[in-house]
């Protein structure tokens, strides 16, 4: 029985691991489905225990509109995603939960939405209001403009191909597979403030992966930086996304 | 007979020979019973080479403070496993960002491995499982972070098949090894695998399996079954800890659901939801009850009577919270306690009924 255990053990880590480095070589072979170049700003460092040598960046991404509790994507869209909306008999619409589901969802890179967004908030925070903005990581309030992360969300469905033919330029835009809510939102009459209506309202919670390794030589180059939030953005990395969406650093370059 | 159930055995008929001897001199004393020198001679030369066989093929505790230190060091042995877990872990993030990525996967595989080697020497040259508990507790710890760590590396998407090796891989150390950690560690990890699936085809994202806890009732159920489905002749021991695992899934799973009845498939209001799963509650924890006191299932009383008192104190604070004076809330919340005590004391008599019958 011992012999079948250290047997069995052996088989399991052997197998496990086999599986998953063909996983990795079946991800990696041919050309890759995508190929973007991103900033600090999209890519910042991971803030890791001193204790830990690995090099990770995370993505930083970002989606409207902008209010801490708000939801940037509509019925429409989380329709398009796979969500479906049934109410229970007797059931209260604002008491629902609604399945979390996992889509794809394309995050267009410094593009117009984005610089329209950048002015708005940047107005609003001269302005002296509440520069509502919700991220993926830390909050860009009090941030420079110049750091805020340039990956904007536009769009998601539950068909990648879908996407892909809807935004083909793989160097403007991200498509990555993401952890999406959604939820209801009570309408109220304006004079009254009374609920008419409910509606249905979602965000993303999670892409996946949203921690990505650097690899030697490549971390060699910023292993020493420390992690910031301001300033402008000090590398580049290229990622590469292969046939499973799962990306690599392909090239790290110093600014 | 395996080993296992031979130690127990030899741990029973030890405790046996000793309230033997303690009966036997109380019962001298009151002058009921005298043995003749001879007869005590022959009796007590008997008796110690009984004990003195069975502490040398058994390893078996042979006085209470023997039978603490025994405790004391399986607990030293499941700290001393997670201790170097950690000191594992830690140590390959100490260094694994100097090292090219083949030689960071060609050390997580061999860690494990290894690791595998030692737990299966060391249980080879002793009775008891104390090193090998220890030594297999590292290596499953090195087992998870081979798989995570190479998901890393990697940037691989996350999956629940991580789950499943992992809980393999327990239960491999378990049945190889005869370890009862080993054990519970796999079966939860191939519960959290089955729900994380079920929430996956049902379309959901599963890395938030816990916004649906109904996925963990079939697993939780499965683990009910096995004990009676499966023959577990060699590892008597285990049964409880399947029982163990299945009812404290199903039990989890209601309080939840029971409290938030919008986290669920069924296609009802949530107030519904919530009655359904309360009444399965109180159900489930009553059936746990008496079919463990029909089959002699101690840890399913326990844990039956357990969850019974946490669903009617849950409910009680629920439905008197706001509008009920504390003072009378809890005034009631500790007379039911009462009655409680009262009902499990007469259930415990019950038992031992049972079991003396």
């Amino acid at each position: 029985m011992k012999r079948t255990g250290l047997i069995l053990g052996i088989v399991i880590i052997l197998v496990c691991n086999g599986i998953a480095l063909i996983g990795v070589a079946h991800n990696r072979a041919g050309d890759p489905a995508q190929t973007i170049e991103l900033t600090e700003r999209e890519l910042p460092l991971v803030n890791s225990d001193p204790e830990n040598t690995g090099v990770d960046l995370r993505i930083n991404w970002t989606q409207a509109p902008l209010s801490p509790r708000a939801s940037s994507l509509d019925q429409t869209q989380l329709e398009t995603a796979g969500f479906s909306f049934p109410v229970p008999p007797g059931a209260r619409t604002q008491d629902f939960a609604f399945l979390p589901r996992e889509a794809w969802v394309a995050f267009e890179h410094e593009g117009q939405r984005w610089e329209e967004w950048r002015r708005q908030a940047e107005q609003a925070k001269q302005e002296d209001s509440t520069a509502a903005v919700q991220t993926a990581g830390p909050s860009p309030s009090g941030r420079g403009s110049n750091s805020w992360p340039g990956l904007f969300l536009v769009d998601t469905s539950k068909d990648i191909s879908d996407l892909r033919s809807r935004y083909p330029d793989q160097g403007k835009y991200l498509i990555v597979r993401a952890v999406l809510m959604a939820r209801t939102v009570a309408v109220k009459d304006s004079k009254t403030g009374e609920i008419t209506s409910y509606k249905y309202s979602g965000r993303v919670v999670q892409i996946m992966p949203d921690v990505i390794h650097v690899p030697l030589p490549y971390s060699r180059l910023i292993s020493s930086l420390k992690p910031r939030t301001e300033g402008e953005p000090r590398y580049t990395v290229t990622l590469k996304y292969g046939t499973s969406l799962e990306p690599w650093v392909s090239a790290v370059t110093l600014r | 007979m395996s080993d296992t159930l031979e130690k127990k055995e030899a741990q029973q008929r030890v405790d046996r020979i000793q309230a033997f001897r303690d009966e036997l001199a109380q019962l001298e004393s009151e002058e009921v019973l005298a043995l003749t020198a001879e007869q005590r001679a022959r009796l007590n030369s008997h008796l110690d080479r009984t004990l003195a066989e069975l502490a040398g093929r058994y390893d078996v505790d042979m006085s209470a403070s023997q039978r603490q230190i025994s405790l004391a060091m399986r607990i030293a042995s499941a700290l001393g496993g997670l201790a170097l877990c950690a000191a594992v872990f830690l140590f390959f993030y100490r260094y694994w960002g100097s090292m090219i990525t083949p030689l960071q996967v060609g050390i997580l595989v061999a860690i494990p491995i290894l690791l595998l080697f030692a737990t299966s020497w060391v249980s080879r040259k002793e009775k008891t499982l104390y090193y090998t508990s220890l030594l297999a507790l590292v290596a499953f710890g090195s087992f998870v972070l081979n798989l995570n760590v190479l998901g890393s590396i990697f940037n691989m998407t996350p999956s629940p098949g991580a789950f499943l090796a992992w809980g393999l891989f327990a239960l491999a150390l378990a049945y190889g090894f005869r370890l009862r950690m080993e054990l519970a560690a796999g079966l939860v990890l191939v519960v959290i695998y089955l729900a994380a699936s079920i929430h996956s085809l049902s379309g959901g994202a599963w890395i938030l399996v816990t916004e649906r806890p109904e996925t963990f009732l079939p697993g939780g159920l499965a683990l009910l079954a096995i004990p009676a489905l499966v023959r577990h002749g060699k590892q008597p021991g285990f049964l409880p800890i399947y029982r163990l695992c299945g009812l404290g899934f199903i039990f989890l799973a209601l309080l939840v659901l029971g409290n938030a009845g919008q986290l669920t498939y069924l296609p009802f209001a949530k107030k519904a939801v919530e009655g359904i799963y309360q009444m399965s509650g109180f159900a489930a924890a009553v059936a746990a009850i008496w079919i463990g006191l029909r089959r002699h299932q101690t840890e399913s009383v326990n844990l039956g009577s357990a969850f019974f008192a946490i669903y009617l104190f849950n409910r009680l604070f629920v439905w008197w919270w706001d509008w009920m004076p504390k003072y009378l809330l809890f005034l009631i919340v500790g007379l039911i306690a009462l009655i409680l005590l009262a009902a499990f004391r007469r259930l415990r008599d019950r038992t031992a009924k049972l079991e003396t019958a």
